[in-house]
């Protein structure tokens, strides 16, 4: 229960995770579960910011005959990883919405009917 | 460098397409895009098998991808104007080249980080290249798709992130798994696990692919079926084998999941295809069932076992573009969709029903067809692995599959309906390269051993 308080970023990011993933899952309208779509990503970034930051340590830039060795720089990976994982959500949310657009004007409804995610057509 | 000589063919040409607008030059050039690259993932296979044939499978699968792609595309030119709007078409073009890059790089990459990236790519192309048609239940479809892809590539996320946190490194080939905490451990691959299988409709994570393949327009489903739900499954043995190693999977206990699911699939597929009255829903509930085949190699665990699930891919990628590009064939050309409306039509469209039936037999697995190669290699893996019931669950998946394909195929040739004409007639010259698909299930049912030497000498080397 302590280690819960102690990396409490790391609690915050799995409870958001939790709750994106049911709104993604459970809700019928559809903007709502883009939001959850959403709120699913920035879990996972957060996680990820976390585990990339190591308090006193740079930013990798190495500039010319200034090494100041290995344990001064943080591992800049996860920070790559998150930046890649945001475009890639922006993509995914206007996708997603100029999608939901389309099914509004062919349905006149923007929530899922109740077999939506449990039968074939 | 030929990967990206590839890359460069394929997205120039679908920039050129999108610029130009123009139907007949998006046609020309798409096929000739996908033809040269073809021609440069053949190169590409031969200097990785002559170098280090440990690296030999992306390539060999992207010499499929885009050989099959280049048959499925030089088919749709004569199919495509019946089946979605006019303006759309080059739009069309330009997202299956994207798609079938992207695909490319999914297998061939081996960082997860730019694999993640191809994998969200290819996401939006399918779902894009479902919704292409204009009408109410592609965006149904297209939306469940997209959907379901999305919450896969947010377990693939969390699965490669923990993965990267125990192997601080995220090429698959520098992985050293051995020492770390087995509990995490088996956490990432069960997220990677379920992330895969969503994107390549494993039996319960298969709810999107008949409506997503049965609504598409008939090249969007070829491939869709043939193609793209392929691409994640070898990037998953490729992490089994390469990254984790399977001495350790086969500690973490998730193979017989694997294989279970597997075995599911087969049956619930079959049995639920032969419900179907809709001649694509069908065909894609069989795509449910073949993908069972291919998890069930996997969850074997065995080279055997390996070898016999990436020749399965091979031919299920072979028959069901064929199957699907003729099913596309009758529906433009007498715009019949129902199975009972089918009977007599062999009269009408002899050479299609005929490629049809050819491809029936193959799934069912008659001897000489590519279909009986791929489940004499199933059995063979099932004995030398000591599963002797999944004989069993073959030989009733097999027979299941000769219920639903033989029915339609004789009553298409033998029943007494002479009313059936082809409403517009398509260019004979169309039926060529699904004609060239025909002929290569035979070709590899005959001699299919040169390709299994092939994946047997590389899955050695893999481990």
């Amino acid at each position: 229960m302590e280690n819960l308080f102690i990396n409490y970023y790391e609690s915050i990011s799995i409870i958001l995770f939790g709750i994106g993933f049911s709104i993604l899952l459970l809700h019928r309208n559809l903007i709502r579960k883009i939001i959850g779509m959403n709120i699913m990503d920035v879990s996972i970034f957060l996680y990820l910011a976390v585990k990339g930051y190591i308090s006193g340590r740079e930013v990798p830039i190495v500039e010319e005959n200034i090494h100041m060795g290995l344990d001064y720089y943080i591992n800049p990976l996860p920070g790559g990883l998150v930046l890649t994982g945001i475009v890639v959500s922006v993509c995914m949310t206007a996708f997603a919405l100029g999608l939901v657009k389309k099914y509004y004007e062919k349905y006149q409804t923007l929530d899922l009917d109740d077999d939506f995610f449990r039968k074939g057509s | 460098m030929i990967i990206y000589l590839m890359f460069f063919i394929l997205v120039l040409s679908s920039t050129a397409i999108v610029f130009k607008k123009d139907i007949s030059f998006a046609k020309l050039t798409s096929t000739l895009a996908l033809g040269l690259s073809a021609i440069a993932a053949v190169f590409l296979m031969v200097s990785a098998i002559r170098e280090d044939g440990f690296q030999a499978l992306g390539p060999l699968i992207c010499v499929f991808f885009t050989l099959i792609g280049f048959l499925i595309i030089w088919s749709s030119t004569s199919t495509i104007d019946y089946e979605i709007e006019s303006r759309r078409i080059p739009i069309y073009y330009s997202l299956i080249l994207l798609l079938i890059s992207s695909l490319c790089g999914i297998v061939f990459f081996n960082n997860i980080l730019l694999v993640f990236i191809f994998i969200e790519l290819s996401a939006f192309l399918a779902s894009a290249i479902v919704m292409i048609k204009n009408a109410q239940e592609n965006y149904r479809a297209g939306l469940k798709y997209l959907f379901l892809s999305i919450f896969a590539s947010a377990f693939l996320l969390v699965g490669g992130v923990i993965l990267y946190r125990l192997a601080g490194t995220l090429n698959i080939q520098e992985m050293i798994l051995v020492n770390s905490n087995i509990n995490l451990l088996r956490y990432s691959f069960i997220f990677i696990f379920i992330g895969v299988a969503l994107k390549s409709a494993l039996f319960p994570f298969h709810i999107w692919l008949p409506d997503a393949h049965g609504s598409a327009p008939s090249t969007s489903s070829a491939i869709l079926s043939a193609l793209v739900i392929k691409g994640y499954i070898i990037f998953f043995i490729k992490l089994i084998y390469i990254g984790f190693g399977i001495e350790l999977v086969k500690d973490l206990d998730i193979l017989p999941i694997n294989l279970v699911l597997g075995a599911c699939a087969m049956i619930y597929g079959s049995v639920l295809a032969i419900l179907q009255k809709n001649l694509k829903n069908m065909i894609a509930y069989s795509s449910v069932a073949q993908i069972g085949y291919i998890y069930l190699g996997i969850g074997l665990g065995t080279p055997l076992g390996l070898v016999a699930s990436i020749f399965h891919i091979i031919a299920h990628g072979i028959t069901k573009a064929c199957l699907f590009l003729s099913a596309g064939r009758i529906i433009s050309s007498t715009g019949c969709k129902e199975i009972k409306e089918l009977n007599g039509i062999g009269k009408a469209l002899p050479v299609t029903m005929f490629l049809y039936t050819i491809c029936g037999f193959s799934m069912i697995g008659i001897p000489l067809f590519v279909g009986f190669l791929s489940k004499w290699n199933f059995a063979q893996a099932a004995i030398s692995a000591d599963n002797i019931w999944l004989i069993l669950v073959l030989t009733v998946s097999s027979l299941l599959n000769g219920i639903y394909y033989l029915p339609i195929a004789i009553k298409a040739f033998f029943a007494e309906d002479e009313s059936k004409r082809p409403k517009i007639l398509l260019e004979p010259k169309g039926q060529l390269p699904v004609t060239i698909l025909g002929v290569l299930i035979i070709i590899t049912g005959i001699v299919g051993s040169p390709l299994i030497d092939l994946l047997t000498n590389i899955v050695q080397r893999l481990i």
